[in-house]
């Protein structure tokens, strides 16, 4: 085919997906582009129905002089990151040994989590992790333990573990399916004439099969982490009273019974927002790259 | 801000602020109310269910709907969003509000009236008193109607507690001695903030009655900072954390990892041991200066779609009869004044509670007024900022 007609197939290819996707655009354009705009106002101060009508930057002034918001950010970003490496690792691990596995079983089992919401995850890791539960009453009955409180804290623990327990639980199923996809386009013909070239188990690992997924990889991280992120109700249910996550810090602000306190919380969406947003977009930037190299 | 938005909705011809009783009566038989309520206590949700509902169908011919909240700020936050939309008929024709949401819905205009005062049972209530018109010192005015009575008391476990403490010298001097068997609910929590509220009323001896003062703040606040601060190494885990919810905190005392809890209901204790998730050594106990008490009232909202059904439902609420009934079921303390009623009510309201609640006397010598609701707001700041994360 000529570069021209090429050209055209792809542009009229690029037409008819957009019509396509105009009604699922249109959804997400209106109602979180609308959400947004919205919260946006707020967060600048703008709520007639509440008698606020001021515009200003105060909140995000205030937001940056109130530590309590540091810590939510400094902890936000520990926690997603921590969970979103720890899952990540895990499901490469997983999904490279399931290639190879036979069983036909193994899957749908690594999948059950997937299915469970994540308000009742949550509660179900507090009934297994917390001091009166499941695991310490096993820990006391063995002996291993006087009474509750010689259990370590798990649950609203400074370290978050019940937190990060959760979401790797959640998570580990999510991207082991999508590296598993992935894995699909590496094909045994590539690792078997590495091999066959003397490469070594190890080499093939770093030199053939790693770099083909890493892109697909770090989609599923960047998903994990951008919910994580903005995700509160794990949080509030596991987490410590001090600091408190950022999507539990505006949700703190959204309930307060001072309505003046509204900028504030639309003001901390934002910034949870804007930080995910910022993310995609230099996510976005480096796969066009691998694009090009992973296609010449 | 339009607090008193016309009468004239879609549903009923009649305004309930100047129409007849019987014509709103009327108005009212066959329609259905949807009250709003926080669902976390089953007593309540019951004697809504089992009582209120099969009466209210048998007199008035009015269906009514209970509706659970997880927390009464939730109907505040619909309803400015209805506001917002310019929903004239709205979803919700009465609310149980506490004082903290009819504060927030009192500054949006989102409450109808003045419609309370007009009620015939509010003839046995006596809108004089300060208890009654005013709601953590907001000014009732008419747009809410008053129908259960509640006080904060301190539960213990008479098992592993011989005499409780009188007094927060007292209950630090204990919990020192017992490291780890004590809490609090961390606010904004409601049991937790009310916990916070008292100890600043107790301890700086000012009812904060008036609104919200900065100097006043600014010069009382360290005490009750550095009497928590005081406190906090010896509670459950260390201070490190707090319970997130009076939920939670009950959690730790069912299952011994502390050795008290408290509530906003008198006969809280009494009633967890009858559903055996305390254990039956559990008794209540009040400080000698006085805990909380505040009155709980059911709130109109601006678009109310059925007002003639909700105002029907409110008087029914606060009738000598339901009174009666609700204190026999949950042992929640009547608004009605006890000089306005006939002997037989009042010898029917005045039943001494079981042994784990305190009885009504006792209760009564011991009550301090809730602060206004514009401390509330600082003191849960204040309490992040100074407590929380220092």
């Amino acid at each position: 085919m000529s570069r021209a007609g090429n050209r055209m197939l792809r542009a009229g290819g690029g037409l008819r997906a957009a019509l396509l996707l105009a009604p699922a655009l249109a959804v997400i354009v209106l109602l979180f582009g609308g959400g947004l705009v919205d919260a946006l106002l707020q967060s600048l101060g703008w709520l007639p129905a509440a008698g606020l009508r001021g515009l200003s930057l105060d909140a995000y002034r205030n937001l940056l002089g109130d530590p309590g918001f540091l810590h939510a950010l400094l902890l936000t970003v520990y926690v997603a990151s921590t969970a979103t490496a720890i899952a990540t690792v895990l499901s490469v691990a997983i999904a490279l040994r399931l290639r190879s596995s036979r069983s036909r079983w193994l899957l749908p089992v690594l999948q059950i989590p997937l299915t469970m919401p994540y308000l009742l995850a949550a509660a179900a890791v507090a009934l297994l992790l917390a001091q009166s539960g499941l695991v310490a009453r096993i820990a006391g009955a063995l002996g291993f333990i006087d009474e509750p409180r010689d259990f370590p804290p798990l649950i609203n623990d400074p370290w978050a573990v019940g937190i990060i327990f959760t979401y790797v639980w959640k998570e580990v199923p999510f991207v082991t399916l999508i590296v598993l996809a992935s894995l699909r386009s590496v094909t045994d013909e590539l690792e078997q004439a590495a091999r066959t070239l003397g490469a070594t188990p190890r080499q093939v690992l770093m030199h053939v099969t790693l770099p083909r997924i890493v892109p697909a990889v770090l989609i599923a991280a960047f998903l994990v982490f951008a919910f994580t992120f903005g995700a509160f109700e794990v949080p509030l249910l596991l987490g410590e009273t001090w600091p408190q996550t950022l999507p539990v810090l505006a949700w703190n602000e959204y309930r307060s019974i001072d309505l003046a306190d509204r900028p504030a919380a639309m003001a901390i969406a934002i910034v949870i927002a804007l930080i995910t947003g910022l993310l995609a977009a230099a996510l976005l930037r480096l796969s066009k790259r691998w694009g090009k190299w992973g296609h010449s | 801000m339009a607090a008193c938005a016309p009468g004239g909705d879609g549903d009923s011809a009649i305004d309930i602020r100047d129409a007849p009783w019987p014509a709103i009566e009327a108005a009212a038989r066959g329609g259905s109310v949807s009250l709003f309520m926080w669902g976390g206590d089953q007593g309540y949700n019951d004697f809504v269910d089992d009582y209120a509902a099969p009466e209210l169908a048998r007199r008035h011919g009015i269906t009514l709907r209970r509706m659970p909240l997880a927390e009464t700020s939730d109907l505040v936050n619909k309803l400015l969003a209805e506001k917002r939309a310019g929903r004239r008929s709205g979803s919700a024709d009465l609310v149980w509000i506490n004082g903290h949401g009819f504060a927030t819905g009192a500054d949006a205009g989102l409450w109808f009236g003045p419609w309370a005062e007009r009620l015939p049972n509010a003839r046995y209530i006596d809108w004089q008193s300060p208890a009654i018109n005013r709601d953590f010192g907001r000014p009732v005015d008419g747009r809410e109607a008053p129908w259960s009575h509640a006080q904060f008391v301190m539960i213990y476990d008479r098992a592993r507690i011989d005499r409780p403490p009188r007094d927060l010298s007292g209950l630090l001097e204990w919990a020192r001695a017992h490291p780890g068997r004590f809490t609090y609910p961390a606010p904004p929590d409601f049991t937790g903030t009310a916990f916070v509220e008292q100890a600043f009323v107790l301890l700086t001896g000012e009812a904060y009655q008036q609104p919200f003062d900065p100097a006043l703040f600014a010069a009382n606040s360290p005490q009750l900072w550095s009497w928590l601060n005081a406190l906090e190494p010896y509670l459950w885990r260390g201070g490190e954390t707090y319970p997130a919810s009076s939920r939670k905190l009950n959690e730790l005392y069912a299952a011994g990892e502390i050795f008290m809890t408290m509530s906003y209901n008198p006969q809280f204790a009494e009633r967890q041991i009858r559903l055996g998730l305390f254990p039956a050594s559990t008794r209540s106990f009040v400080f000698d200066e006085g805990t909380l008490h505040n009155t709980s009232y059911l709130a109109m909202p601006f678009n109310a779609p059925n007002k003639p059904g909700a105002a029907v439902v409110a008087d029914f609420l606060q009738s000598p009869a339901a009174q009666i009934e609700k204190q026999k079921a949950l042992g929640a303390l009547t608004v009605l004044a006890p000089e306005r009623l006939s002997p037989r009510e009042r010898e029917a309201l005045s039943v001494r509670a079981g042994p784990a609640g305190l009885p009504l006397e006792v209760l009564e010598a011991h009550r301090i007024l809730q602060p206004d609701s514009g401390w509330v707001v600082p003191l849960q700041q204040g309490w992040r900022r100074h407590v929380a994360g220092r």
